[in-house]
């Protein structure tokens, strides 16, 4: 069988999974019991802050020039 | 779409049939490509649930203007999803593609070399970069278009296309570099 036979039969079978039977009952009984939930992600994605891009450009920089003036003292006056 | 849209404002008003026609609408979708981010289907069926469970909770935040309902919830998914990987350990990827009935293998050992492509791809999917996986799963299995996934993913089409095409190539490769398979 050729490769592009392979993976669109793949694909295809990866396609028809299908949420269980009792799916929409499972969630139905769960609204009805009012759950709370988190709901922040509905409209932003939560990130960690490191994960921002400004704030993770920040901090690189950040490090990035204490270990430059580390090496620079280091080097000056020998302290490590 | 107009018929989503109008499942949600009918549920909205409190009616719950139309709230149901909604999850089953969107079920299979949604539990298919939650699963497809976090791998293991019991955590993806819970997700999925909370899924529609904040679906539920917001439906006035549904804003029409801003895009279609099936974004909206994709949407909400694939945070469900990112939030979940972010807090917790990812699970090993337990997929168990089944062999289509209308393959053209017949023979006992076609049919366990088919198994063992699959496994191999399956395992490369598992392997894809969050970013390329998402972007392949939306096209390839949700049948979304590229505008389609830029507008959910926030990123531009040019990103959407580099991602497929870097996904779909490694996960080509995959049953090139292992079977020797002809293109």
């Amino acid at each position: 069988m050729k490769q592009e036979d392979v993976y669109e039969q793949w694909k295809a079978s990866r396609a028809s999974i299908k949420a269980p039977t009792d799916f929409a009952a499972a969630v139905a009984a769960r609204v009805a019991t009012n759950e709370p939930i988190d709901d922040d992600f509905v409209t932003q994605p939560q990130r960690g802050i490191l994960e921002r891009p400004v704030w993770a450009a920040l901090a690189i920089m950040a490090a990035s020039v204490i270990g430059l003036v580390r090496v620079t003292v280091a080097l000056l006056f020998g302290i490590t | 779409m107009d018929d989503e849209f109008h499942l949600i404002e009918s549920a909205k008003h409190g009616d719950t049939a139309a709230f149901e026609s909604l999850v089953k609408s969107f079920g299979d979708r949604i539990c298919r490509y939650v699963r497809h981010i976090v791998g293991d289907e019991h955590v993806a069926e819970d997700l999925a649930q909370r899924v529609f469970l904040g679906v539920h909770k917001n439906l006035d935040r549904y804003d029409r203007s801003k895009g279609k309902v099936a974004t909206w919830i994709y949407r909400i998914a694939r945070n469900t999803a990112l939030n979940h990987l972010r807090d917790h350990k990812p699970l090993e990827f337990q997929f168990d593609t089944p062999i289509p009935e209308a393959s053209t293998s017949t023979t006992p050992e076609s049919i366990a070399t088919l198994k063992e492509q699959f496994a191999l791809l399956d395992r490369a999917l598992a392997e894809l970069p969050i970013t390329q996986r998402q972007v392949w799963v939306l096209f390839e299995l949700e049948g979304m278009t590229q505008v389609e996934i830029a507008e959910l993913e926030d990123i531009p089409e040019g990103t959407v296309k580099s991602r497929l095409s870097r996904a779909r190539s490694t996960l080509r490769e995959t049953l090139s570099g292992q079977f020797g398979l002809e293109r």
